[in-house]
């Protein structure tokens, strides 16, 4: 393991991006912030002129918004969900990166959310979802569903940070705002056994709970495809395959999230490349999961040779389609996969490598789910296409830049490091949850 | 508060119990005020849903305050609209499309009956015009998250262009691609007499999702369709299936069961089970299927 | 069908008009009658048209169409069929009324050019009238709202669930604290 560190050492470790913003952090958080402004400023512009700025047409209808919706609430979901299965498992591993995962999570989570916005002809009638919802529509669902989410993904973040708020509270320098703020957000924590109990037994029924949420996320998401009819998305397979496809790409972006605060927070004390590659194993297994989803999808619906799929078939894997299809199979199936499987690129370049491959190319994957089926001739006639103008380009990728952003803003306020836990896992666990025994599940000092 | 404190449990005046009564109250309280919403906002949803789908469809009669026939209206059954497209007849000229966008002052792209080019068994071309199908079973209407589609009394789907978010849910859902969208401002277009309504969405509004409406304000007023009237082959036929009538609009006016038995009618994709209210009467060789 | 045959009767008039060479049609006389048909599953009409030649006596082989007059459409005349005359001089047709109401009938000899007559016409009082068509009942609806409702519920829960933790949390863990505190004041006093 990394040499043990002192708990001041840990702590101020956790606190540097609060108490000290060196040149680097405006450094990066000023383009950042250029980019978030231009994507604002093309957004007012899309409200202005109208959806076909952006580039879509009736034909193609749905396309790069319903692509960004999709994969940025699927990489939510894998930060929520690896720290909850860690949690759950007592993986003793998890520690220093529970904190960055569920971060990575609710961030991701609210810019996925924007584009459900950014996507609607009329986004400000989007309270018409809580007024007038029809309840048969699987667009009601997704609201319902990404908005529980959401909370579940806040309360799931905080809970952890009251400990921490509390033990950090006194090491601000003197006279910071944020010591009141940490004050009264740590409930007046002492660490007392029974409210270890307490914090202890909520940690176990969000990270029970939100596992499910998360999956009916994806499959409320999968379904507003699957349940229109439409050759190509009329697949019973939709929902777990839409799952599989926002873990494995949540997974690659946390140890993206992981990679990246390590090295610019220097955070190498905690984090080490044994955290990435254990990630790593974590994402190859969704990787192959995917993989056989995939062909499991393809098979299913093409082999019939029914009239009505063949042709998006036909697009998607030799026509307009495949050059992206294919680069997304190789470079974002195979390639991640074998990046982590041989020892000698199983380090952090190739972990961070695949990473990359694979955020990049689910979200290549996630157009070449939307778009052909969107855009093939129902009746009769040619074949829809999209034009990607600066408008949607600047708004996605102003989308991207939010992530890293918001988070960064975040740790300037917040902990980045769950230092209680991290200590706890070092020393002799204290106490047992009480979940824990009921769910069956491994014990503390279980592992190791 | 101090001897209060310790002997919480066992104190008459309960001061050191009150802060578990209060959260176990609390909790007690926000469950039942959870589910009181719920069920309050599970009714209202219902109701909500009851009373789009029972309120009479906004006529024109009505909106210009002139008097309605109601005697006559009420003593009739409701009528139930429906479409008979004759393919032997239709030779593709597209006329339909120009008197509905004329009609409605929709763009070029916006072609609410748009003829299709089709190949029969043979390879030959035929043309099949193809306006909403009014579904007697929307898939359109069952994805759309607001309600702003709602299913008339007399069988016509409509948008409400006020309501509609424009997600365009009802676009992916529709099998017929009978829905366009309006990605940009609509053009301006002269004083209606009537303010825009979902039976007669005039002008289009941008951002929401507009589609053949059956011009089903013209019904009302006992007039044709902007499509059947402008067919100069007297290939569409306006029909309205309670009162077993159909007419061209130009001379023929018939029994619309007899025009659909004797020429074996069918609808267009009949295997989805969208139950259109369009019948296709079809010529030789010529099967729909692609 | 009808249309054409309108054609030919619309062509054949203009023929007879325009050729002199051709007899002139005979002046005939044409009778409607709509009395409520007996013996039928629903409530139906039984038109009967009787055409009368010059001499008085009932002609047969000649074409009759009956029309009804439906308020659809601005008012039109629906054509309910096309009916040749018996030996008895009568073309018989069976109407099931599709809307209650005085139904205004109106027959047209159509013939071969022979005959001329004016249309005939009869109203009858429909009491009762089937509508042509009935919708299929929705399918699955019996399960439509139950599932609807059942997912409501579920996600009523999911809240009150998430409102529960963490109000748990939020109360619980300062009402600790203090607890400690006082018992441990108390441990001061005693002590």
């Amino acid at each position: 393991m990394r040499k043990r560190t002192s708990r001041t050492e840990l702590d101020e470790t956790a606190l540097r991006p609060v108490t000290s913003s060196g040149r680097g952090f405006w450094l990066v958080m000023l383009p950042l912030g250029l980019l978030v402004l231009a994507a604002l400023f093309a957004w007012g512009w899309q409200i202005w002129q109208g959806l076909g700025s952006a580039g879509y047409n009736d034909q193609a209808f749905w396309s790069i918004y319903e692509s960004n919706l999709v994969t940025f609430i699927g990489v939510a979901y894998g930060g929520a969900v690896v720290s909850a299965i860690l949690r759950l498992t007592r993986t003793a591993w998890r520690a220093p990166i529970t904190r960055l995962a569920e971060a990575t999570a609710l961030f991701s989570l609210l810019v996925g959310m924007m584009f459900a916005l950014v996507h609607l002809g009329r986004p400000e009638r989007i309270w018409e979802l809580v007024t007038r919802p029809r309840l048969s529509s699987p667009i009601f669902w997704d609201f319902v569903a990404v908005t529980t989410y959401l909370v579940a993904t806040v309360i799931f973040l905080y809970l952890p940070l009251i400990p921490d708020l509390a033990a950090l509270a006194g090491r601000l320098p003197a006279g910071s705002r944020l010591v009141a703020w940490y004050r009264r957000l740590s409930l007046d924590w002492r660490a007392l056994p029974a409210q270890r109990r307490l914090l202890d037994g909520a940690m176990a029924v969000m990270a029970v709970a939100i596992i499910p949420m998360a999956v009916s996320v994806h499959s409320v998401l999968a379904w507003a495809f699957a349940l229109s009819g439409r050759p190509g998305w009329d697949s019973s397979i939709f929902a777990p395959y839409f799952v599989v496809a926002a873990l494995y790409s949540g997974v690659a972006l946390v140890i993206l999230v992981v990679a990246g605060f390590r090295q610019g927070y220097r955070l190498h004390a905690y984090i080490g490349e044994d955290h990435l590659i254990h990630l790593a194993y974590l994402m190859v297994v969704l990787d192959a999961t995917y993989l056989y989803f995939t062909f499991a999808d393809l098979l299913g619906e093409g082999f019939s040779m029914n009239n009505s799929v063949v042709p998006v078939m036909g697009q998607l894997l030799t026509g307009q389609y495949a050059p992206s299809f294919w680069i997304w199979a190789v470079g974002g199936g195979l390639l991640p996969l074998l990046l982590v499987a041989l020892p000698w690129t199983r380090r952090t370049w190739g972990i961070v490598t695949a990473a990359a491959l694979v955020v990049a190319g689910m979200w290549l994957k996630r157009i070449v789910i939307v778009l052909p089926a969107a855009a093939q001739p129902m009746i009769a006639g040619g074949w829809g296409s999209f034009h990607f103008t600066w408008v949607s380009i600047t708004i996605t990728v102003g989308a991207a830049a939010a992530i890293p952003l918001l988070m960064m803003g975040f740790f300037r306020m917040f902990p980045v490091l769950s230092v209680t836990e991290i200590e706890e896992l070092a020393e002799e666990p204290v106490v047992r949850p009480r979940a824990h025994a009921a769910f069956g599940l491994p014990q503390e000092g279980d592992e190791e | 508060m101090s001897q209060d404190g310790g002997n919480g449990p066992t104190s008459p005046d309960g001061a050191g119990r009150s802060p578990t009564i209060r959260r176990r109250d609390l909790l007690r309280g926000a469950s039942v005020l959870g589910a009181a919403l719920g069920v309050f906002g599970l009714s209202e949803m219902v109701h909500f849903r009851d009373e789009v789908l029972a309120a009479p469809m906004p006529t024109a009669e009505a909106a210009t305050g002139a008097p309605v026939a109601m005697s006559s209206a009420a003593a009739k059954a409701t009528h139930q609209w429906a479409m008979v497209i004759d393919l032997r007849r239709c030779d593709g000229c597209a006329q339909c499309t120009t008197a509905c966008q004329k009609e409605h002052f929709l763009p070029k792209e916006q072609t609410w009956i748009k003829v299709y080019k089709m190949t029969d068994s043979a390879g030959q071309t035929y043309h099949m015009p193809r306006p909403c199908m009014q579904c007697e079973e929307p898939p359109c209407l069952r994805v759309c998250p607001a309600g702003a589609t709602f299913r008339t009394d007399e069988g016509i789907v409509l948008v409400d262009q006020s309501v509609c978010i424009g997600c365009r849910a009802c676009m992916a859902a529709c099998p017929y691609e009978a829905r366009y969208f309006n990605w940009e401002k609509p053009a301006a277009v002269p004083r209606q007499p009537t303010p825009p309504s979902p039976a007669w969405p005039t002008p289009q509004v941008q951002g929401t999702v507009g589609k053949c409406v059956f011009c089903a304000a013209h019904a009302d007023l006992g007039m044709l369709p902007a499509c059947v009237t402008g067919c100069p082959m007297q290939a569409i036929y306006f029909g309205d299936l309670t009162a077993d009538v159909a007419t061209d609009g130009q001379g023929s006016t018939v029994v619309l069961s007899q025009l659909l038995r004797d020429n074996d009618a069918v609808r267009y994709k009949e295997e989805l089970g969208t139950r259109p209210r369009v019948y296709y009467i079809l010529g030789h060789a010529q099967d729909l299927s692609y | 069908m009808m249309r054409d045959l309108l054609f030919a009767a619309v062509l054949g008039a203009l023929l007879a008009l325009s050729s002199p060479a051709l007899a002139a049609p005979a002046a005939g006389k044409l009778t409607l009658q709509s009395v409520a048909a007996l013996g039928q599953s629903q409530p139906a009409v039984q038109l009967t048209a009787r055409l009368l030649g010059p001499d008085g006596k009932p002609v047969g082989s000649q074409s009759i169409e009956f029309f009804v007059k439906s308020d659809d459409f601005g008012g039109v005349q629906v054509s309910l069929g096309t009916v040749p005359t018996d030996t008895g001089g009568q073309a018989k047709l069976l109407y099931m009324p599709r809307w209650t109401g005085t139904l205004a009938f109106t027959a047209h000899l159509i013939g071969d050019g022979t005959l001329a007559a004016p249309p005939a016409t009869s109203s009858y009082l429909a009491a009762a009238a089937v509508p042509a068509y009935h919708m299929a009942p929705a399918p699955l609806s019996a399960l439509r709202f139950g599932v609807a409702w059942a997912v409501e519920a579920l996600a009523v829960a999911v809240w009150v669930m998430l409102a529960a933790v963490l109000i748990r949390v939020v109360r619980g863990l300062p009402r600790l604290a203090r607890e400690t505190e006082a018992s441990s004041h108390i441990e001061g006093v005693s002590g």
